[in-house]
């Protein structure tokens, strides 16, 4: 009888050894119920299990190594009602399940800050900034309606150069040193020449990410920071529309369902088209007869659309199109217009019993600019690129990676009159092939994301091989030490001058033609520019909602290709001169540091939005011959952001923005003189006639313009009716104490031009 | 209490307003005066001009300052001398001209320091020396000037009277000129605008390029690179109902030498030239000029104009200024 026990005990172990080693996994996509849309960093978890994992940005997760058998899975996400099922896991086997979460009765701030919270717990968030619709409504909304480039004017490290044709440069990095992604593909220029527009409109925005240094192998091209900016699809259950108008322009936004998304057949066609432009230039006359006679010369038209089909079991296809348009015109002087197509496709897989999600994505995108002066020949430039991807992703609880191929077939033409008033044409094509791997790993209480990237210029013929490290190192529940660093990589060129704080007309160049060959008397065999990154910072997430940061970064930009302020002849005339490079060449090599400290302050209640953001940067470049600081060294940059829900159901709220800001560097007039010298060096045979007014500088930027600030504030009333249908209503004050910050001096007339004055706003808009 | 608040807030808001320093300082605080000296040594004449003015840096409306008499440094105590090579000084007399037309700096206290009769040695060397006791200023310049400059091909007395080919794909027209070290012709495009109003336009447009051809001296103009020129010259123009072509004028000159100015700012140069005028292209060229498909959209006739044709920049001599036309 022992014996048989025995035997029995022996074969119930090996039995019960068998079943435990079975093991299947299950994988899926979690939405909300409502709309459709995809959610990201929603909690996995089975039943009577440790493991837990997130979502991605596509709502997609993954659980490897599940017991054969009957499993609960639960689904929980702020704000929704939980999601359980029981899943049939087999051997072997990969299960597939799609949620749809029901929200819940909570306050949308509640949801936000919550998620906020999942976010630090998962991510690094060294230079890293996550912005929701939600946070981007949280700004004055000065068009009357919330725009992502006045968000990224609080965001710490950035630096925003004024009101009228103002540029954004991170961490000391120029406009063109940024990269902007739009659904994958890359926007050279996303933002309106008046400066507080972009081309996104906000209710179509999913999600913003922002990396102002250290960022990640998947990105690339560019060596400063990028802006990556998700849509979201179209609304799979139902028709929406929101309108809207304001004293500045228009917007107009339509989604819905051509095939519906119901709880049997979770599939769907959906589409989402936007349109939002300004008729400010028309209207200014009108509403703000007090302006000077230039008054508001801008006008854009943004059109956007998305048809996405998404499978039963999550499989997406999102085909995307846009046409923006962008008009400056001050009659007489200046004129720049410019436009920007494009379209294509993004294809989300995770094929049946695969423990990948492949993503493809094509896209064509087309920019093209004129810029004409009085009494100069037109300026044009194009950009127009082709840009193939294909990526990896494994998402599994302690260990995942993205590794992706990309190739990308670019093209710019930039025409424009030489210092002899001569038509040029720089015109060049481009192949760039990259692969590159992130990867993240947790161990214990350490996050550590290595990642690489190799980069090939085809131009160049030059593989750029860039490591990229990302830290993140959890003290205790609250508080992370965070640190990255990585190499990065262009060969993109601005023809904007360097000397421009104002520049209307953005050129773009790529190719190793009409760089410098040599630097302080070193021989530059590959003109590319490259930077090294390096951030460490601590970050907080406190009780009540509390968040803190302090970050320091260096950015080493150890080459860089810009445009040329030595340049004194013409390339055509004096090819065979054997003048120096830095006499001829339309764009010099140049090398730069940008480092400092930034602190961030964010706190929120269900009443109380408080923000304070506060930069200390320091910017110098090197050139041929000297070291300066460039235009946009703003040493102190500080933005307090408020926001206050008040009445009956919260139904009031009132915000405000104060911007304080160091004055940036200039350059001063040394002297006037009669200049009878042409910009050859040409000399007049006869002095007796009048000569033009010529202009000594002093060193390169060596003054400083006076502090700017300025104050903006909103008070917005919502009203809601029967059928989800909404009126808002919002009423804001730009530059509400009315400070003259100045915009140009012209130094021949002295005459003063000042940004932007106190502008009244009132937006209307129609929600059903 | 509320309109403590109101009062309060407002002048919170002031405070704002008026905070921080608004004032835009165009000119650094230090920026001294200065004498600003423009001095030219032609050797193609024998007029030597020095112009001496002071630097502007005062505080006010630019087109007023520069304008303003006391840059123009209206005292009489200011000498203006040139050395030669034999070390013999010369003073240089001031001339009041005119008051100046043109460009933006007109003004009239308009005086020159000229010599009239002073023909250069090409190759030697030359100072400069203003002296400026109101300023307390001495201020010295030396250059060697250029050698002559002059077309060996076509030879000059030969153009009164000949056409040239232009079409000739073997042996396209060309300039040979001395020095080697001339560094930069001109071409200027003489032609009519028929204008669909009735009016009949004189125009010149004037290209510049650098040497290329027989030992870095000369430059060949074939019918494509003359084509190409016309196209970045002339622009289309729905107002003009057809062009005649006129001639070509040629001009080469010799590279600028320049020196700094010692105790102040400004320039002191020496230049040469040499000018080839009304070079007139046999008829093949006007036909080839209509009907080629580069240039037939500028709507030039076959037929030439040969009849009388005011210059309209007689007066310029330097092909960088009169480029920009």
């Amino acid at each position: 009888m022992k014996k048989a026990i025995f035997i029995a005990g022996i074969f119930l172990m090996l039995t019960s050894t068998l079943v435990f080693t079975q093991t299947g996994s299950v994988k899926g996509f979690v939405y909300d119920a409502t709309s459709g849309q995809p959610l990201a960093l929603a909690f996995v978890a089975i039943t009577g299990f440790k493991t837990k994992v997130v979502t991605d940005a596509d709502g997609f997760f993954m659980i490897l190594k599940v017991p054969a058998g009957d499993h609960l899975i639960r689904v929980s996400y702020i704000g929704f009602e939980d999601f359980a099922e029981i899943v049939t896991i087999e051997n072997q086997l990969m299960e597939q399940i799609v949620a749809h979460l029901k929200p819940q009765v909570v306050t949308l701030q509640t949801a936000t800050v919550n998620a906020e919270r999942c976010r630090m717990e998962h991510l690094n968030p060294v230079s890293a900034h996550h912005i929701t619709q939600e946070s981007l409504k949280s700004i004055p909304g000065l068009t009357g309606q919330s725009d992502l480039a006045e968000y990224l004017q609080v965001i710490p490290g950035i630096i925003f150069t004024g009101d009228r044709g103002g540029q954004f440069y991170v961490r000391g990095g120029a406009p063109v040193q940024n990269q902007v992604k739009l659904d994958g593909m890359t926007v050279v220029n996303p933002f309106h020449s008046i400066g507080f527009a972009s081309v996104f409109d906000t209710e179509i925005i999913g999600s913003v990410d922002v990396y102002t240094a250290g960022f990640g192998a998947k990105y690339g091209g560019r060596t400063s920071s990028v802006i990556d900016v998700k849509t979201r699809i179209g609304n799979r259950r139902e028709f929406k529309a929101k309108a809207s108008g304001t004293t500045f322009g228009y917007g107009l936004t339509v989604e819905g369902p051509l095939k519906k998304m119901t709880e049997k057949d979770p599939s769907s066609i959906s589409v989402m088209l936007s349109n939002k432009g300004s008729y400010i230039q028309k209207s200014a006359g009108l509403f703000y007869p007090y302006l000077d006679s230039a008054g508001i010369p801008f006008n854009y038209n943004d059109l956007f659309g998305k048809v996405s089909f998404v499978g039963r079991k999550g499989d997406q296809l999102d085909l995307i199109g846009m046409h923006f348009t962008d008009v400056a015109d001050y009659t007489g002087l200046i004129r720049s217009t410019w436009e920007n197509n494009g379209g294509g496709f993004r294809f989300l897989v995770s094929p049946s019993n695969s423990r990948l999600l492949f993503e493809q994505t094509l896209f064509y995108s087309d920019y093209s600019g004129k810029f004409l002066e009085a009494s100069k020949r037109p300026r044009s430039t194009r950009y127009n690129s082709l840009e193939g991807m294909f990526k990896v992703f494994f998402n599994g609880p302690l260990f995942s990676f993205v590794w992706g191929t990309e190739m990308n077939v670019n093209h710019t033409k930039h025409n424009f009159a030489s210092d002899a008033n001569l038509l040029q044409d720089i015109d060049y094509y481009s192949t760039e092939l990259i692969t590159f791997l992130d990867s993240r790993i947790e161990i214990a209480r350490l996050l550590i994301e290595p990642g690489f990237r190799l980069h090939y210029y085809a131009d160049n013929a030059y593989v750029a091989a860039e490591p990229r490290l990302k830290v993140r190192f959890k003290i205790n529940d609250l508080l992370n030490i965070n640190f990255a660093t990585g190499l990065y990589s262009q060969n993109l060129v601005s023809t904007t001058s360097p000397e421009d704080v104002i520049s209307l007309f953005q050129g773009y160049y790529i190719g190793p033609g009409f760089v410098q060959d040599t630097y302080r008397d070193k021989y530059i065999d590959d003109k590319i520019s490259l930077a090294w990154h390096a951030v460490c910072g601590l970050s907080y997430y406190g009780p009540k909602n509390l968040k803190l940061s302090v970050e320091g970064y260096v950015k080493d930009y150890y080459r860089m290709i810009n445009s040329n302020r030595y340049k004194k002849y013409d390339l055509i005339l004096t090819a065979n001169n054997h003048y120096p490079d830095y006499l001829i060449m339309p764009f010099i090599i140049e090398k730069g540091w940008a480092y400092g400290i930034d602190f961030l302050a964010d706190w929120n209640t269900e009443s109380w939005n408080l923000y304070a953001a506060y930069s200390l940067g320091y910017v110098t470049r090197q050139d041929e011959f000297m070291d300066y600081v460039p235009h946009f060294d703003r040493r102190h940059n500080m933005n307090f952001v408020a926001g206050y829900k008040l009445g009956h159901k919260k139904g009031w709220e009132l915000k405000a923005r104060w911007n304080l800001g160091s004055g940036f560097p200039f350059t001063q007039s040394y002297g006037m003189y009669e200049n009878l010298v042409n910009n050859y060096g040409q000399f007049s045979l006869d002095l007796t006639t009048s000569g033009e007014i010529g202009i000594l500088y002093g060193p390169i930027n060596g003054g400083r313009l006076p502090w700017y600030h300025r104050l903006d504030i909103s008070l917005q009333k919502a009203w809601i009716f029967r059928k989800g249908h909404s009126l808002e209503v919002t009423a804001s004050i730009m530059n509400l104490y009315n400070r003259l910050n100045v915009f140009y001096v012209d130094r021949i007339t002295m005459k003063r031009i000042n940004q932007l004055p106190i502008l009244p706003t009132l937006g209307l808009s129609w929600r059903i | 209490m509320k309109t403590i608040r109101l009062i309060l807030s407002a002048a919170i808001l002031w405070g704002f307003s008026v905070s921080c320093d608004n004032v835009v300082e165009m000119f650094p605080d230090n920026a001294p005066d200065t004498l600003y000296v423009i001095g030219c040594l032609d050797g193609y004449g024998g007029m030597q001009q020095v112009k001496v003015r002071k630097l502007i840096h005062g505080h006010g409306e630019g087109a007023l300052l520069i304008n303003d008499p006391e840059y123009y440094l209206p005292d009489s105590s200011t000498r203006v001398y040139l050395q030669d090579p034999a070390g013999i000084l010369t003073t240089m007399n001031p001339v009041v001209y005119p008051r100046q037309t043109g460009g933006l700096v007109v003004q009239d206290s308009n005086v020159i320091w000229q010599l009239d009769n002073y023909p250069l040695i090409p190759g030697q060397k030359y100072t400069l020396k203003i002296d400026n006791p109101a300023m307390g200023q001495v201020v010295t310049s030396t250059i060697t000037t250029l050698p002559t400059a002059a077309f060996t091909y076509p030879v000059p007395a030969s153009v009164i009277h000949s056409k040239f080919k232009f079409t000739d794909p073997v042996k396209p027209f060309h300039i040979i000129f001395t020095p080697a070290s001339a560094a930069i012709w001109s071409i200027s495009l003489k032609y009519l605008d028929f204008m669909t109003n009735g009016d009949t336009l004189f125009r010149k447009a004037t290209f510049s390029g650098q040497p290329n051809y027989g030992g870095n001296s000369g430059r060949e103009f074939d019918l494509p690179y003359l084509f190409m020129i016309f196209n970045r010259l002339i622009q289309d123009d729905p107002k003009v109902d057809f062009r005649m072509f006129y001639r070509f004028d040629f001009l080469v000159w010799n590279s600028s030498s320049s020196a700094k100015i010692n105790g102040g700012m400004g320039v002191f140069y020496a230049v040469h030239h040499a000018v080839l005028k009304n070079v007139c292209p046999m008829e093949s060229f006007n036909s080839a000029l209509a009907d080629s498909i580069d240039t037939k959209h500028l709507k030039f006739s076959r037929i030439p104009y040969n009849g009388p044709y005011t210059d309209p920049d007689s007066t310029v001599l330097n092909p960088f200024f009169s480029i920009l036309r």
